[in-house]
């Protein structure tokens, strides 16, 4: 058991930020659709899409001559810029669909998983001719920034520095996020649709306004997500990369009630799973994937309890 | 009553398909050269095993009188599917790569007229005649990477990533493991098991990096694409890795200080080449360090290390090179045993 | 009457001109690629329903499209009930490690032991469905949100069972012991995976469309669907309901995971479903939630699977992936049925416009 607690070192805290980035964006963006009455199951592919993009605009930015981007990093930048850019068209086509055709958002997903799949291996072979993985030498991974005053602090320093700049926009986002919620009016906005659509509507509130901000929102997180998977922690894109990350930041959001600090620190918790996961072996003998397990079910538990809270006040409320 | 209209249309659709197929299907088996199948386990691209194979099939098709084609399935589910696809069509050999073993011994005998074979990881005491399988050895080999580790080691703590806990893989890591202790005693041989995700690069980066924060300086990979994410962890730590199947030191120059290499792609040529000259014969044969089928990548003319690596590492190297000279003679003439995981019962020694 | 044919005739077209749409752009992929799309789809059609060689493709087909006729059918009745419940990939993994378990540790006569092993997994399998059918009945849980968690939970037991319990060392690969041979599942056709679990599922598909359109109780189920408030009104109890058709929709998946196991690949190892219950859902709503439909989309999608990997790719050196992306985008265009719905309409009436004025005579 003591073992067991000699997990947690600065390693492991360094490791399992890293591994949660990706689900922290996907949770922040899915937190806000949530909230905005549009389920968007789409993240993990809008996030393999992103992966795909974010290398191959790199290496676009830096072997094209009349692009001339003889900076390695900054083209590694630019590479994220653009798979956040077509991340968030891909949100906007979702919000047209939606919102002017009505089209269902489940099915619309099904069918963006699946093509984002297969496009991204199609387009593999076709531009590169690789089928399994595909990487060059040209491009660089996005740089890890270690920041001197916060390494300065004791025992708190050394995890809160040294990672790339994608993890550090996540947390910030997760501060901005809290901060815009309760304290603009578009944040309230947001928070009238989530709580009842048509209420918002008859307060004057433009729910499509909402609805559009969060669906761009969402796709521009996931396409950051993906390129942080491709070109800030490798420097490779494999079939299937996402690997279901999407799925797990949409259950993080739930898991954080949708609030952006909720869905921050629920995917904290999900990635630390992970993390934990893959040193256990070496202190004991337990089976990684029983870590795994926890926080998958603690969200069907702390599901169960929200969802049945909010039916006793509804009860109340249609009582009185 | 909508339904039936639509279901006609679909049912129209799988007519005109099936009016179709009698003259399609039949096209490709006509040539005159021998045509051969090779049903990969999953996608090419994992730059180890399955591209390796397909080297091999690359070879044969340029220099011996044969079609052959690649089938690649997606996973475990396709496996069958496509063994049975490529029996339909006639191919005249049909080489099933790292596939099942019961499958193939199944396949193999309802199938008495059709010929087999695979190159590689096919473990069975009995095989039926109209199947023959090269199993590589790679314990010998990897006991040679673990000599190298071993005296390389400035930390004495090395590690494997290790993409499942299974036999065929433990191969690799107990052989390394031996080596390493071989050499240096007092080393400490960590190993992470990845729980069978061979295609996981981040799971395989992290996994490195922490065995580099328990202190390992060298880590061995076996875990296919996932092992592309321990072979990164080593470049962005400046810390060393040692590649397996196919040679990876040119990945990260410098940083990957050998590979062991299983020459898939000579297994499968030989397989191809055995059949067109008449000499296939069912059955099962191991290969090994003698047969030039495993090895190290220096064996091969590697330098990317020698070239690259810090001058503390490369200065040894030529004392590594000898130890490692006289090892494999030592074991070559039968005066020295590596463990395999495959046929022993884990010695005492490496537990 | 006038106003009834037509609506029937768009849900024959929408899907129709899905599909046309879908080969469309997929000819583009596929002129991309170097290939004509002409023999592109000629050899697509000939791999997937192809009747030549030893074993006939259209019988492969048959037997791949057997799972997905029945996950498409536990999709069916979750969405005819009005709930969508996407939990059918972990009902499925969960009867597949259920029917690999009591395989290899039950030892009773064969026909007993089939039966026991698919009537466990069934059981296992209902209940896996229960749980997000209870959870939106009694708490109001969205059922799409518990359904992923139950997906990933399945996938991580399944990954448990796979590497410790039910582990058979050998190799490379984690993966249970092979099941005995007297509890197979019989093939009509050696090697065509074309069985008995295809006659299981046809006849389910029989009994659903009765079952659904005949009985009380399937009238019940139409109208829980169709609104459960409106239900409620007029006597039908939602709640029960709802509750009985996800055990009986996570019945038919477990089932479906089982027949795989017994009739297919005779051992579980992880990478055996290939998304399976994920496809079910895609074809319960191509199939336009109909018992025929479903069978329909079922064989047509693993026909394309099928002619996609074995077709293009041995035939024309094509990227298989294009077998993927024609479905995806016949799943786009269903979506996306608003944008040209009122085209299609227009159409129907410029047709039918002349017998209209006629019948006014």
């Amino acid at each position: 058991m003591f073992e067991f607690l000699s997990l947690f070192n600065v390693n492991v805290i360094n490791s399992s930020i890293r591994l949660a980035t990706p689900i922290v964006l996907a949770a922040l963006g899915a937190a806000m659709c949530n909230k905005a009455g549009v389920l968007n199951l789409a993240i993990d592919g809008k996030m393999l899409i992103g992966a795909f993009t974010g290398i191959v605009a790199t290496y676009f930015f830096r072997n094209f001559t009349q692009v001339g981007i003889a900076h390695p990093i900054l083209a590694t930048y630019l590479g994220v810029l653009t798979a956040m850019v077509v991340g968030g068209l891909f949100g906007l086509f979702f919000a047209w669909m939606h919102i002017k055709y009505k089209v269902d958002l489940v099915i619309l997903a099904i069918a963006i998983n699946m093509l984002a799949l297969e496009v991204t291996v199609y387009l593999m072979r076709v531009l590169f001719k690789q089928a399994g993985t595909w990487s060059d030498p040209s491009i660089v991974q996005l740089p890890s920034i270690t920041v001197g005053w916060i390494a300065a602090i004791p025992f708190f320093g050394s995890f809160l520095t040294g990672y790339n700049m994608i993890v550090y926009v996540s947390w910030i986002l997760a501060v901005v996020l809290s901060i815009m919620m309760y304290k603009t009016r578009f944040g309230r906005h947001i928070q009238a649709v989530g709580e009842n659509i048509e209420a918002a509507k008859a307060a004057g509130i433009s729910v499509q306004r909402v609805q559009y901000f969060a669906l761009v929102f969402s796709g521009v997180l996931a396409g950051m997500a993906g390129s942080f998977l491709s070109v800030g922690h490798l420097t490779l894109f494999t079939r299937n990369m996402s690997n279901g990350r999407g799925w797990i930041g949409n259950a993080a959001a739930l898991f954080g009630f949708n609030s952006a600090p909720g869905s921050f620190f629920a995917a904290l918790f999900f990635g630390f799973a992970d993390g934990i996961a893959l040193r256990l072996q070496n202190v004991t003998d337990l089976p990684p994937y029983i870590v795994q397990l926890m926080p998958n079910i603690l969200t069907i538990v702390i599901l169960a309890f929200v969802s049945y809270r909010a039916k006793l006040r509804e009860l109340k409320r249609t009582q009185q | 009553m909508n339904k039936k209209l639509l279901s006609v249309v679909l049912l129209l659709f799988v007519v005109v398909g099936v009016a179709f197929s009698a003259g399609a299907s039949e096209k490709a088996t006509q040539t005159d050269k021998i045509t051969v199948a090779v049903v990969m386990p999953s996608p090419l691209g994992d730059r180890s095993f399955v591209d390796s194979a397909a080297k091999g099939v690359e070879r044969a098709n340029a220099e011996l009188p044969v079609q052959v084609d690649i089938i690649e399935t997606q996973g475990v589910h396709e496996h069958e599917t496509a063994m049975r696809s490529a029996i339909n069509r006639g191919y005249d050999l049909i080489l099933g790569v790292g596939l099942d073993t019961q499958m193939m011994l199944d396949l193999a005998n309802e199938n008495p007229d059709q010929t087999f074979g695979s190159p590689s990881e096919l473990y069975a005491d009995n095989l039926p005649d109209n199947l023959a399988s090269l199993l590589i050895n790679v314990n010998k080999s990897s006991f040679l990477a673990g000599i190298a580790a071993g005296m390389l080691t400035e930390t004495n703590k090395v590690a494997a990533v290790c993409g499942g806990d299974a036999p065929g893989l433990n191969q690799f890591f107990y052989g390394f493991k031996q080596g390493v202790l071989e050499v240096n005693p007092d080393a400490e041989v960590f190993v992470n098991y990845l729980g069978f995700d061979f295609s996981n690069p981040t799971l395989g980066k992290e996994s490195a990096i922490a065995l580099y924060d328990e202190g390992c300086d060298i880590i061995y990979q076996v875990a296919g694409l996932s092992g592309e994410g321990v072979l990164a962890a080593a470049a962005e730590r400046g810390l060393y890795a040692i590649g397996v199947d196919n040679v990876q030191d040119s990945f990260y120059p410098g940083n990957i200080i050998t590979s062991v290499i299983k020459r898939v792609d000579n297994s499968t040529y030989d397989l191809i080449n055995e059949y067109v000259n008449g000499t296939y014969k069912g059955g099962f044969r191991s290969l090994d360090l003698e047969d030039g089928a495993t090895g190290l990548s220096w064996d091969v003319g590697a330098t990317d290390f020698a070239d690259n690596g810090p001058a503390s590492m490369t200065a040894k190297l030529p004392e590594v090179q000898k130890t490692i000279a006289d090892y494999r003679a030592r074991i070559l003439s039968g005066d020295y045993e590596v463990y395999d995981a495959l046929t022993m019962d884990l010695w005492d020694s490496l537990k | 009457m006038k106003r009834m044919s037509k609506t029937m005739a768009l849900s024959a077209l929408v899907p129709l001109c899905a599909l046309i749409l879908g080969i469309l752009v997929t000819s583009i992929f596929i002129f991309l690629a170097g290939t004509s799309p002409l023999s592109a789809f000629e050899v697509l059609i000939s791999g997937a329903f192809g009747t030549t060689g030893k074993v006939w493709p259209l019988l492969i087909t048959l037997g791949q499209a057997t799972p997905l006729i029945l996950t498409g059918l536990a999709a069916m009745y979750s969405f005819r009930v009005g709930v969508f419940c996407i939990a059918q990939e972990g009902q499925y993994v969960f009867g597949a490690i259920t029917a690999a378990w009591l395989g290899v540790a039950l030892n009773l006569p064969p026909f007993l032991h089939v039966l026991v092993v698919l009537a466990a997994s069934m059981v296992v399998g209902g209940i896996y469905g229960l749980i997000p059918a209870w959870l939106k009945v009694k708490l109001g849980v969205n059922e799409i949100i518990s359904s992923i968690m139950l997906n990933s939970i399945a996938a991580l037991v399944l990954e448990y069972m796979v590497a410790f319990p039910l582990r058979a060392d050998q190799g490379q690969k984690a993966q249970s012991a092979v099941l005995d041979r007297a509890i197979w599942l019989p093939q009509f056709v050696q090697g065509s995976r074309w069985g008995i679990s295809f006659v299981i599922a046809i006849t389910l598909v029989v009994i659903s469309y009765l079952y659904i359109w005949k009985t009380p109780k399937g009238y019940e189920l139409r109208m829980v669907g169709q609104s459960a408030r409106f239900a409620r009104y007029g006597g039908v109890k939602a709640d029960p309901t709802i509750l009985q058709t996800l055990f009986l929709s996570g019945m038919i998946a477990g089932l479906a995971g089982s027949m795989e196991i017994l009739g297919n690949y005779h051992r579980i190892m992880t990478g055996f479903s290939s998304g399976l219950g994920f496809d079910g859902l895609s074809v319960a709503l191509l199939g336009q939630s109909h018992p025929l439909g479903v069978v329909i989309v079922a064989i047509l999608l693993a026909g394309i699977r099928q002619g996609a990997q074995l077709g293009l790719q041995i035939n024309l050196h094509v990227p298989r992936e294009l077998g993927g992306v024609l479905i995806a985008m016949v799943i786009l265009f269903i979506a996306a049925e608003n944008v040209y719905r009122p085209y299609l309409e227009k159409l129907y009436d410029k047709i039918h416009a002349p017998k209209k004025e006629l019948d006014h005579v």
